[in-house]
């Protein structure tokens, strides 16, 4: 097949996604042009404002989006565990019903309804393993209970009480917690989490945050995160994209865009996260509010709400630019941008930042 | 439009209020198409069933040679039994059901409100008291109370018959009006206690009319046909002495007198089972003018 | 509860043994085979929204619903079977053929059927309008839960999210409706069972009506007022124990 075949240990690859959802007013362009890779073993966080676009990617990547979107065009290439590249926007239903939770799983923000509330735990578990048979049988019995107990002990969850329980005896935490044991039940090579710790308290975010470093340090697999907290790329990303009115406007590792960020909208996130230690920073929140993406603006979709805008930057909407080894940032006046930053004293602030 | 003195007096009278309320509803109701086809209908079934007796009386002549016959021009409904015409037996037999659906109609939403209204405000061993009424009279099946206390009681007035029948149909509408009336109680109390003081009734009425007047007169009309069947049955079942012909006693007829095994005699027992449910339909297209009178939400545009 | 009067001697409680079985028999059967027929159609309309065959369901199961009980009994006798010949009325009336001896063999329970299947029919037709439209509503309402979505990121089989997540979650709400469908068939057996000729309580009401046999009268009421009650109450039991969220003394 023609298009994008996945690198040595790229596990995915999109090209230019566009996504778009019908409304009364006209096409929102949730998704304008997104492209990236993901290695098998890395974890790559989305961050941005809602209704930036980003969880419509998640959504994208395992076709779950609603009636009202479509894909306009792009590809979304995966490699599954058994070497096969598949192009996800042409997948039937049944090839789609088989990719989904087995290849790739994606775990909502918000697990309190996610589950059926008249079945329990290992009923859950039971039907993930049995709708996924594949050529050796579906896992069943004793070994799925076995399966399933080292998924719930992954999650730090005690199996013997979960197990048994209906979803509305367990806490808020719980639940979410389960939904992740759910995906890791079948070994995926994906994982994307929508916002995981939203709506949580702090100490049961903390324990979340937990489980899933150390997810990442014992096992091989790719993890998306969604969120618009950056604390959270902070402590578990490898590498970060910050996305903006349906496009990637910076994409590099963790540190880069932390320490040396490119981006104006990626610095206006950064100074508006207050820090614990050093000097009382003024909090700073970009002025202005995010597009309507019906009627986007000419130009950098940014540039609105940027104090370095000039007339280019409301003409030419600029490409991803190479602004480092391995990061990239959307912005004509990067460099000026990098000067500034630099000049404010910029990696101690980054760091600050950082430790948030 | 300038207003003389004269006509301002005129105006202003209660004949002069009624027709210029009348004419507001009946824009109001001609709004909507399928409400206003509608109310013509059930005000033509109506008029026909009070006024038409007047100008057609009821064919009393038997003639056996004329049993079941097919509609013709005589006889647009055809014939019964005793080649009696059907027709006129149907515009005759409209008044004593439709008199006694509405009564019943009447009995049974002047108790629900009553008693709803009461229940919600007087609280305490009051609201127990008639919560639990409510719920006995919702699980005693209703057609047998009904079938019983017909037999036993041998009813003669359209009023007992529609007092009983009134009696039974209350308790799912004064539910409603309870917990709504329950809903305001809390307003009010939390604006002002006071408000309570200085007349429960009052407030009942100047709060509770105008926010459920609509669900209220939707419910009235779906009673209205509620009890119409109801009577119906009882008639069909010889439990309602039958000493006038209306549209029940003629399916009771007609199912004595094994109308319903022939082949001919459709007409005769199709054409009350149609009187009644035309009404029906008639009634429930209404419906559709009524929510949009009663909520302004719903009015279209002025 | 006393002795009739009509009948000499023989004990009200006798009478009522005699014919209850065959009231619940047709009630019973016409409750089930309406509720699973209507939750079924209704689930069918919710997938098949705005489709032609939604319309015409929807459409019919108002209209049906609408028609009192009764009425539709007529209907049948008067259409069904005399204008249009397709059953033998007559042969169907009472509640068994004569010459067929009650015992637990085919041709008793398939002639039990056939004597029942009108006043069944009748049943059906006057409750199938609510479940149809309840478990429409209920089911578009869980096709958009949060968990329907996950089962199918999930990807489960759609059969079994349409059973398992869809089904038996939108079956709910129109089990509660169950009452009134109680009450309803109950009550009405006595007209419907008066038009077959079905020899059941129904029918033995309306007779000890008719002849003032008032022992034999108050007997049969106060066992059918018993069995609505009883029937509540086992569909209230029942319910608890298929929503797990309200189960009684459960764990915690």
């Amino acid at each position: 097949m023609d298009g994008q075949k996945v690198g040595e240990d790229k596990v995915l690859s999109v090209r230019d996604l566009e996504v778009g959802y019908a409304t009364d007013r006209g096409r929102v362009r949730a998704v304008r042009g997104v492209s990236f890779d993901l290695a098998d073993d890395e974890s790559l966080a989305f961050i941005g404002e809602s209704g930036s676009g980003k969880t419509t990617i998640g959504l994208a990547v395992v076709r779950l989006l609603p009636q009202t979107a479509s894909i306009g065009r792009g590809e979304i290439v995966f490699r599954t565990a058994s070497g096969e590249d598949l192009d996800l926007t042409t997948l039937d239903d049944e090839a789609l019903r088989r990719f989904r939770w087995r290849e790739c799983a994606m775990v909502f923000q918000s697990a309190l309804n996610a589950l059926n509330p008249v079945m329990r735990i290992r009923d859950h578990f039971a039907d993930t393993a049995r709708d996924h048979g594949g050529a050796n049988g579906a896992l069943k019995g004793r070994a799925l209970t076995e399966r399933a107990t080292e998924c719930l002990r992954l999650v730090q969850l005690d199996p013997e009480r979960v197990l048994g329980s209906f979803p509305h005896e367990l806490s808020g935490g719980m639940r979410q917690r389960v939904m992740i044991a759910l995906g890791l039940l079948l070994n995926p090579r994906v994982l994307i989490l929508d916002e995981p710790t939203t709506a949580l308290d702090v100490l049961t975010q903390r324990a979340i945050i937990e489980v899933l470093r150390k997810l990442k340090e014992d096992f091989r697999f790719a993890m998306i995160f969604v969120s618009h907290d950056l604390s959270l790329a902070a402590e578990l990303a490898d590498r970060v994209a910050t996305t903006y009115a349906g496009r990637i406007v910076e994409l590099g590792d963790v540190e880069q865009v932390f320490y040396q960020p490119r981006h104006p909208y990626t610095i206006g996130l950064l100074n508006a996260v207050p820090t614990l230690e050093g000097e009382q920073q003024e909090l700073t929140s970009i002025p202005g509010s995010p597009p309507d993406l019906i009627d986007l603006p000419s130009g950098c979709k940014f540039h609105p709400r940027c104090p370095y805008a000039t007339e280019k930057c409301s003409e030419e909407d600029p490409p991803m630019i190479e602004v480092a080894p391995g990061q990239t940032a959307a912005c004509w006046h990067w460099e000026k941008v990098a000067s500034d930053w630099e000049a404010r004293g910029g990696e101690r602030h980054g760091r600050n930042a950082h430790r948030a | 439009m300038a207003a003389t003195t004269g006509e301002s007096r005129y105006e202003d009278s209660a004949p002069g209020r009624v027709l210029r309320w009348l004419a507001s509803t009946l824009r109001l109701m001609a709004r909507n198409k399928v409400g206003f086809a509608g109310f013509l209908v059930v005000t033509t079934i109506v008029l026909v069933s009070f006024v038409g007796p007047i100008f057609v009386p009821e064919d009393e002549t038997v003639q056996a040679s004329q049993i079941y016959q097919s509609p013709s021009l005589s006889h647009p409904l055809g014939t019964d039994s005793e080649g009696k015409d059907v027709l006129s037996q149907i515009i005759n037999g409209g008044r004593p059901i439709l008199t006694i659906g509405f009564l019943a109609a009447a009995i049974s939403t002047t108790i629900a409100v009553t008693l709803g209204s009461l229940s919600a405000f007087m609280g305490g061993r009051v609201d127990t008291g008639f919560t639990w009424l409510a719920d006995m009279v919702l699980t005693i099946p209703q057609l047998p109370l009904l079938a019983v206390l017909a037999g036993v009681l041998s009813l003669n007035s359209k009023f007992a018959v529609a007092g009983l029948i009134g009696a039974l149909f209350w308790p799912t509408l004064m539910r409603a009006i309870r917990a709504q009336a329950l809903s305001l109680k809390e307003r009010d109390y939390v604006e002002s206690a006071r408000a309570l003081d200085l007349g429960t009734p009052h407030i009942v009425f100047r709060e509770i009319a105008p926010n459920m007047a609509g669900y209220i007169a939707i419910n009235f009309t779906l009673a209205i046909t509620a009890s119409m069947y109801t009577v119906v049955a009882l008639t069909l079942l010889g439990l309602v002495p039958l000493s006038e012909n209306n549209w029940g006693v003629m399916i009771n007829l007609a199912w004595t007198r094994g109308a319903i095994f022939s082949k001919d005699s459709v007409f005769y027992i199709m054409s009350p089972i149609a009187a009644i449910a035309l009404f029906q339909l008639g009634l429930v297209a209404m419906n559709r003018s009524l929510t949009e009178v009663f909520d302004p939400r719903l009015r279209r545009g002025s | 509860m006393g002795e009739s009067l009509v009948s000499r001697g023989v004990p009200v409680s006798e009478i009522v043994l005699n014919y209850l079985p065959w009231t619940l028999f047709s009630i019973g059967t016409a409750l089930i085979i309406s509720f699973t027929v209507g939750i079924l159609l209704g689930m069918l309309m919710a997938y098949k929204r705005e489709s032609k065959l939604d319309h015409v369901l929807t459409n019919i199961g108002s209209i049906v619903s609408s028609i009192p009980d009764y009425i539709m009994g007529i209907l049948i006798i008067v259409w069904i079977g005399v204008q249009w010949e397709l059953i033998d009325i007559t042969a169907m009336r009472g509640s068994l053929s004569p010459g067929i001896q009650p015992g637990f063999n085919l041709t008793f329970i398939g002639d039990a059927l056939y004597h029942a299947s009108l006043p069944i029919l009748t049943y059906v037709l006057g409750t199938i309008g609510l479940w149809m439209l309840t478990m429409k509503g209920s089911t578009e309402s869980t096709l958009g839960e949060d968990y329907v979505t996950v089962a199918k990121a999930r990807g489960l089989k759609e059969r079994r999210i349409a059973t398992a997540y869809v089904g038996r979650n939108a079956a709910l709400p129109p089990f509660t409706q169950l009452t009134i469908s109680i009450a309803l068939v109950f009550g009405g057996s006595l007209i419907i069972e008066w038009l077959f000729v079905y020899e059941g309580l129904g029918y033995v009401l309306y007779n000890s009506i008719q002849q003032r046999d008032y022992p034999v009268m108050q007997g049969v009421f106060l066992i059918i007022t018993t069995m609505v009650i009883v029937a509540n109450l086992l569909a209230d039991l029942l319910y608890s124990r298929l929503d797990p969220r309200i189960r009684v003394g459960g764990r915690d």
